[in-house]
């Protein structure tokens, strides 16, 4: 079985996210992921809105980092959101990208160690509303209305091996099938070291899409999401990108003051096409299948999924639609 | 110059399915836009209840659409009124 969510980047008002939620759902999706970004809205409050305004669809929070919010707080805070609707909670955890981070003034120090750190946190939270270990010792004086399965957000070889090892599931931020493929390795790695196997295990391939028939605007949309996906890329992948520098570290000044105008004209469709899947509605059923096939069960549709949202959401969901009954 | 009332006229004389067919058009370029932080809450509000609702084609909600379009996208809403006075 596949399933199937999409991505909402709470950066318009609540009123579009809302509607969103609501054709998401209509469109049959399972779920919505809120991505987290300390330039745009909580995703933790506008998740406590949709979760009462939908009725089907799972609300996951993520990627919300241990940095700007403590371990403690994001356990706190989904614990609350169980409250709002029970087992239609997820959250995802990962170490946030280094250029946001430090913009905001917060160091990004022992990644590994920070996620897991907050995995166990927000598991022992969920599971026994109280944790004891190293300087934490902490409770709740309410009980979590359900569990909230644990995401981590990964990219680089070791935080992905380490999502197989302590994660309920794992976000893959790549978008082509080579990268998954090799991440799902590296999954793998992880799941075997803990013992487990990949069916308990939900593994999501986080695709950024911008789908359309004009190539054109469909890669001029995704240009500013291929910009963070390239900040946030491990120093291999950049190395095997053949990306310099001087180059790269133009792109993090751009992304910082959000200059879209003059990122458009430095960013060349060949890199965002690496970045971010762009093509056609047929495109994507091609990848789509090439994702299951090397065994992903969730895939995320991730923003800006097209230059027209609501034509992208209706061609993505007939593709999806149709998968879903290829593989029942 | 865009006219909310002569919006509201065009609107009147369209068929059902010509009525469908601009709303899905109105609320994709609505949904696509960048700009909606300039767009009132209130404003972005109402059109997300109609649609809940199934009230869409209400003559009031084709002008909050309008309306809402006319500030996030000015230049794509013009264009929509020529065309429709074309028709």
């Amino acid at each position: 079985m596949i399933i199937f969510s999409s991505e909402i980047v709470p950066k318009d008002p609540l009123w579009k996210i809302d509607l969103l939620a609501y054709l998401i759902e209509e469109m049959g999706l399972s779920g919505v992921w809120l991505s987290e970004h300390p330039h745009n809205r909580s995703s933790f409050i506008t998740a406590s809105l949709l979760l009462k305004r939908v009725s089907q669809l799972w609300i996951g929070v993520g990627v919300v980092n241990p940095y700007t919010i403590n371990p403690f707080v994001i356990a706190q805070l989904t614990a609350s959101l169980t409250e709002i609707a029970p087992n239609r909670v997820k959250i995802a955890i990962g170490a946030g990208d280094k250029t946001t981070l430090e913009s905001i003034g917060v160091e990004r120090s022992n990644p590994l160690e920070k996620v897991r750190e907050a995995v166990t946190i927000v598991r022992r939270i969920l599971r026994e509303r109280r944790v004891t270990m190293d300087n934490v010792d902490g409770r709740l004086d309410f009980n979590p209305r359900s569990y909230a399965p644990i995401y981590i957000g990964a990219q680089g070889p070791r935080m992905l091996q380490l999502a197989g090892e302590i994660g309920d599931g794992v976000l893959v931020n790549y978008s082509n099938p080579e990268d998954l493929k090799w991440a799902y390795m590296q999954v793998k790695i992880g799941i075997d070291r803990s013992s487990r196997t990949m069916e308990n295990f939900d593994a999501a391939a986080y695709l950024t899409l911008s789908i359309d028939n004009d190539i054109e605007k469909a890669a001029k949309t995704a240009a500013p999401y291929a910009a963070y996906v390239l900040c946030g890329l491990p120093e291999k992948m950049i190395e095997d990108l053949d990306i310099d520098d001087k180059f790269l570290n133009e792109v993090k000044e751009t992304v910082k003051k959000a200059d879209w105008l003059k990122l458009y004209s430095i960013l060349p469709v060949e890199i965002i096409k690496k970045m971010v899947l762009v093509g056609r509605p047929s495109d994507l059923r091609e990848v789509l299948e090439e994702v299951v096939e090397i065994g992903y069960r969730h895939i995320v549709l991730g923003a800006p999924l097209g230059p027209r949202i609501l034509y992208s959401l209706k061609e993505i969901c007939k593709i999806t639609g149709e998968l879903i009954k290829l593989h029942v | 110059m865009v006219s909310l009332e002569e919006f509201s006229e065009i609107i009147r004389r369209l068929s059902s399915e010509e009525k469908k067919k601009l709303v899905e058009d109105l609320l994709d370029i609505l949904l696509s836009s960048v700009n909606l932080e300039n767009v009132p809450d209130e404003v972005g509000w109402r059109i997300t209840e109609a649609y809940r609702e199934g009230k869409m084609h209400d003559l009031q909600i084709f002008r909050e659409l309008a309306y809402a379009i006319s500030i996030a996208e000015p230049s794509k809403f013009t264009k929509i009124l020529k065309e429709l006075r074309r028709e």
